[in-house]
């Protein structure tokens, strides 16, 4: 095929070969990130579902219908599932790999071949995930030692299918890194690069270094588990901290791989739907990095109370308020952006706002757990499970349902039911605060996580947590459905840029071809000059 | 606004960067692979430097069970096939192609010498009951574990040619190796003890075998921090000695692309890839040998 | 191709520098050669093989005619490397209390309990 055969009218990289066997053998990063979108969001309905479950448990005090041990299992399905076969592979699997080419001008990734086998690793990595469902874990997400090492559930399988996921994580990343270093079009200097596309290579540069050390320590784990080593078991001599250490070394890192594309996506938004240029783009730009490599230097402050010294623990806590800033700068930038702005309330700035809104609430509360003295009354109480679902929920998650919505015009050519979409929203932001929002008063008044039961004082709460959640999982249902049937059958077609946005993706078709772009374009300025006068008008 | 130079190099189909953005391309998507490797090594380094810390006497006693001189001979052996490595970048660079395809032979060959000695002091070991498990594991015997590395190398071998197939796009043959590799990957388990014991069998007609057909923890009197220097000093070199069997895989991929007569001085990333690979093996032995078996 | 053809001259250089240098680490440790640096020990041979590490990067993989991002790409990971044991020796060693790694039992007296239960 040809770099610049002409592409037939109407045909896009939709239609121009069909057939499933063309679909599953597609290094067409678009196809990919459409693959990964099936997967990831078949996986967050089966976690999800784990989530209900324990939430209709925990509805009352007692038992309504698991087991203590049973509630073990769903809380560690509910994070392993949404955690490494959603969240983590996550924005950069579906929208990086479709945005990414698009906004830099390029025809595809670096490695198109490499970037098909990561899916498939992935796929690999699910399915053994999946496997390991018949002997469900118990242990938590977290694994840890030495409980991790005795218990006789399926833990070499679901720590193997972490680390064939953790793989896919890695090629992704390298794969992303070189593609932002090679293939930018002419023009498109590092300073004229979206923010989504600084976002996309923070977090490659997370994937890939960070994740062969949680490799590693799953491999052994593994190890210890067969052959008893000592590494981890204290009963062999070993530190149970160290495999906290190295666990946390990667699982710190990977909370900025979940946000960091969602700042990306909000600072795409917010400009194009405040009419104004992003308020500090270069600041925006190197805080990206900043946090990227901030992150790595934090990630103790999940073992305060784990028996790590008192001055580590006191370097850690100050580190962590510094990783705040640059955060705060983003936020900063994004409210300066809407500040004195033409703001359209389309679904896609109801998310942005809604996910500067939740991500506060994440951040400052994360500033709680960050200071020593709280934090040592606070860990392991349910203010640590509000905040990191307002952080990777009200922020990832919300993230990723924005961007879905905003690019969807150019992802299928058509438009969604703007009407639907927001009511859907509004199900989706008062589930969502109504769900976590009692999880603090929770956690204040001293309910610990990861109980299957509870003391009648908590009950309240509870309640109105379980019924936030329906009405959350009742919304994410609304919105996917809105978007699946607009899709299918939706009428309205999709011009080339409705929203008049100013990146390079919005050159290309909706849908775009193939091969993304039939001459290689060429850019002279940053993508957020809106508001400034050009000659000939437009702009 | 310009359109692409057609590619006139490169894998055979038209690829959509340039040639020389695709020969920096796909070594700094090498060195970033590279790094990666770095890291995972770095855990075990840690876990390393943490234990010899806390039981620094132990770590001294355990470490001089190591043979020094095997260790040495493996770190002459590494830096000589990494010497051998660079000339056959230099060889590709130049299109000599059957140069490429000696420096990548006898590079295997060196990787193979490896392999041998390597297996030659950890059986040592087992014998002096310095095997890293209280259970006992009865299936780590000299024939099997022996088949257990052919069928490693018939693998590596396997995918090394499915990938010399996959780099012409040819997919049907891609499909076929990488079918292969894993099938003989998948039978391993359950054909190594039939082999190992026809193995035996045969050989033991005619020589007498081992004693220590039972390898197990054997340590008396020496406390759980000497075992745990065994395993992590198993666990670090055995992931080594994976690495080097990927290593030669890989060059033994570039030999067979050699083979076809693929380099050029147009063309040479193949060779250059993989000696990165090749020479990251030899680093990392490079920093083992002194730590495992030099220093106090 | 626009790249830097390497003379093969400067490998055997190296390849004899790294011979004297492996012949130096030997001989510089107290197991198998003359020196006796104590508490340094571990030092020096990890300066040496950084030094022996660094001829090969640089000249066999050919770092010195590679451009900036590919060196952040080799120095960020040793950096993290570097950080992530930091992280773990200002913990233990300052610990207060019993909550450290301990030698503890002799292993023959660890009798054949399966705690470990199905795999």
């Amino acid at each position: 095929m040809s770099a610049h055969a002409a592409t037939a009218e109407g045909e896009n990289y939709l239609n121009w070969q069909k057939g499933i066997w063309s679909w599953i053998t597609s290094t067409d990063h678009k196809r990919i990130g459409l693959m990964y979108l099936f997967s990831l969001v078949t996986f967050f309905i089966i976690g999800g579902m784990a989530a209900l479950v324990m939430r209709l448990e925990l509805a009352q005090p007692g038992a309504q219908f698991l087991d203590p041990n049973q509630y073990n299992v769903m809380f560690t399905l509910h994070g392993a599932i949404m955690i490494f076969l959603f969240i983590v592979p996550g924005i950069p699997a579906v929208l990086g790999n479709f945005l990414l080419p698009l906004m830099i001008g390029a025809q595809d990734v670096a490695f198109p071949r490499l970037n098909l086998m990561s899916y498939y690793v992935y796929l690999l990595g699910a399915v053994m995930a999946l496997i390991a469902l018949l002997n469900p874990i118990d242990t938590g997400w977290t694994f840890y030692a030495p409980y991790s090492m005795q218990t006789a559930t399926g833990v070499t399988l679901m720590t193997a299918a972490a680390f064939v996921l953790g793989f896919s994580s890695i090629l992704t990343g390298l794969n992303f890194i070189v593609t932002v270093h090679k293939l930018r079009c002419p023009g498109m200097t590092w300073h004229r690069m979206p923010v989504f596309v600084w976002a996309t290579y923070a977090t490659a540069v997370i994937q890939t270094l960070a994740t062969p050390v949680v490799g590693m320590t799953l491999v052994l784990l593994l190890v210890e588990r067969y052959f008893g080593i000592g590494v981890f078991d204290p009963k062999l001599g070993g530190d149970p901290v160290l495999f906290e250490h190295l666990f946390w070394f990667y699982s710190h890192p990977v909370v900025y791989i979940m946000v960091l594309p969602a700042f990306g996506i909000v600072g795409e938004i917010i400009p194009v739907f405040s009419r104004k240029p992003l308020f500090g783009y270069h600041m925006v730009c190197y805080a990206t990095l900043g946090i990227a490599v901030v992150g790595f230097l934090v990630w103790a402050h999940h073992m305060f109370v784990a028996g790590i010294s008192d001055g580590s623990a006191m370097y850690f806590s100050i580190i962590t308020f510094g990783v705040a800033i640059p955060t705060a700068i983003k936020v900063f930038n994004w409210v300066s952006t809407m500040y004195k702005g033409s703001i359209s309330l389309t679904t896609p700035m109801l998310y942005a706002m809604a996910f500067v809104f939740l991500f506060m609430i994440a951040g400052t509360t994360g500033i709680y757990l960050a200071t020593l003295a709280v934090d040592v009354f606070y860990h392991d109480t349910y203010f640590v499970v509000a905040h990191f679902h307002y952080t990777i929920q009200g922020g990832a998650v919300i993230g990723l349902i924005a961007g879905l919505h905003f690019w969807f015009p150019k992802i299928t050519g058509k438009m969604y039911n703007e009407h639907v979409s927001k009511v859907a929203f509004l199900l989706v932001f008062v589930g969502f605060n109504l769900t976590f929002l009692p999880q603090f008063v929770l956690g204040m008044e001293g309910m610990p996580r990861r109980y299957f039961d509870y003391l009648p004082q908590f009950a309240p709460m509870h309640e109105l947590s379980t019924i936030g959640a329906f009405i959350n999982g009742f919304g994410y249902t609304f919105a996917l459905v809105n978007l699946l049937w607009s899709w299918a059958f939706g009428k309205r077609k999709a011009e080339k840029n409705p929203y008049d946005s100013l990146s390079l993706e919005w050159k290309c078709d909706s849908p775009p071809i193939h091969l993304n772009f039939e001459t290689v374009p060429t850019v002279d300025d940053y993508p957020y000059a809106y508001g400034t006068p050009v000659e000939g008008g437009g702009h | 606004m310009s359109s692409h130079a057609a590619v006139t190099s490169g894998p055979p189909e038209a690829h959509h960067w340039d040639p020389q953005t695709a020969y920096s391309g796909a070594k700094l998507g090498m060195w970033l692979f590279l790094a990666t490797e770095i890291l995972l090594f770095g855990v075990l380094f840690t876990c390393f430097a943490l234990y010899r810390w806390a039981f620094p006497a132990e770590f001294h006693e355990a470490s001089g069970h190591l043979k020094i001189s095997a260790g040495a001979i493996n770190t002459a052996v590494l830096i000589f096939s990494s010497y051998l490595v660079a000339l056959g970048v230099g060889a590709a660079q130049r299109g000599d192609n059957e140069k490429v395809k000696k420096m990548t032979l006898i590079s295997v060959v060196c990787g193979l010498l490896f392999l041998v000695i390597k297996s030659y002091e950890y059986f040592g070991k087992f014998s002096e009951g310095l095997f890293p498990a209280t259970h006992g594991a009865d299936w780590v015997l000299y024939f099997p574990a022996l088949v257990l590395g052919v069928f490693l190398l018939i693998a590596a071998a396997l995918t090394a040619f499915a990938f010399a197939a996959f780099h012409y796009h040819e997919y049907s043959k891609f499909y076929k190796y990488l079918g292969g590799a894993i099938v003989v990957m998948v039978l391993f388990p359950f054909l190594v003890s039939p082999l190992a014991d026809l193995l035996s069998s045969i050989i033991g007609s005619v020589a007498t075998l081992p004693e220590h057909t039972h390898y197990a923890w054997r340590g008396d009197g020496l406390t759980q921090s000497y075992k745990m220097y065994f395993g992590l000093y198993y666990a670090m070199t055995g992931l080594h000695a994976l690495h080097v069997i990927l290593g030669m895989g890989i060059l033994f991929w570039v030999y067979l692309l050699a083979r076809r007569n693929r380099f050029s001085s147009e063309y040479f990333t193949p060779m250059e890839i993989g000696g990165l690979y090749w020479h990251l093996v030899d680093l990392i032995w490079i920093y083992l040998f002194p730590l495992l078996y030099l220093i106090d | 191709m626009a790249h830097d053809t390497h003379d093969d001259g400067i490998y055997l250089k190296i390849l004899v520098a790294l011979g004297v240098l492996t012949v130096i680490t030997v001989l510089a440790s107290s197991k198998a050669g003359f020196a006796d640096f104590g508490t340094w020990s571990l030092a020096v041979a990890m300066i040496i093989a950084s030094v022996k590490a660094g001829l090969v990067a640089v000249h066999f993989m050919h770092l010195k005619t590679e451009r900036l991002d590919t060196w952040i790409y080799v120095i960020f990971p040793v950096v993290l490397l570097v950080l992530m044991m930091a992280g773990v020796f200002i913990d233990n060693p300052f610990r207060t209390g019993t909550g450290q790694p301990d030698p503890g039992v002799e292993v023959a007296a660890v009798e054949k309990h399966d705690n470990h239960g199905h795999h």
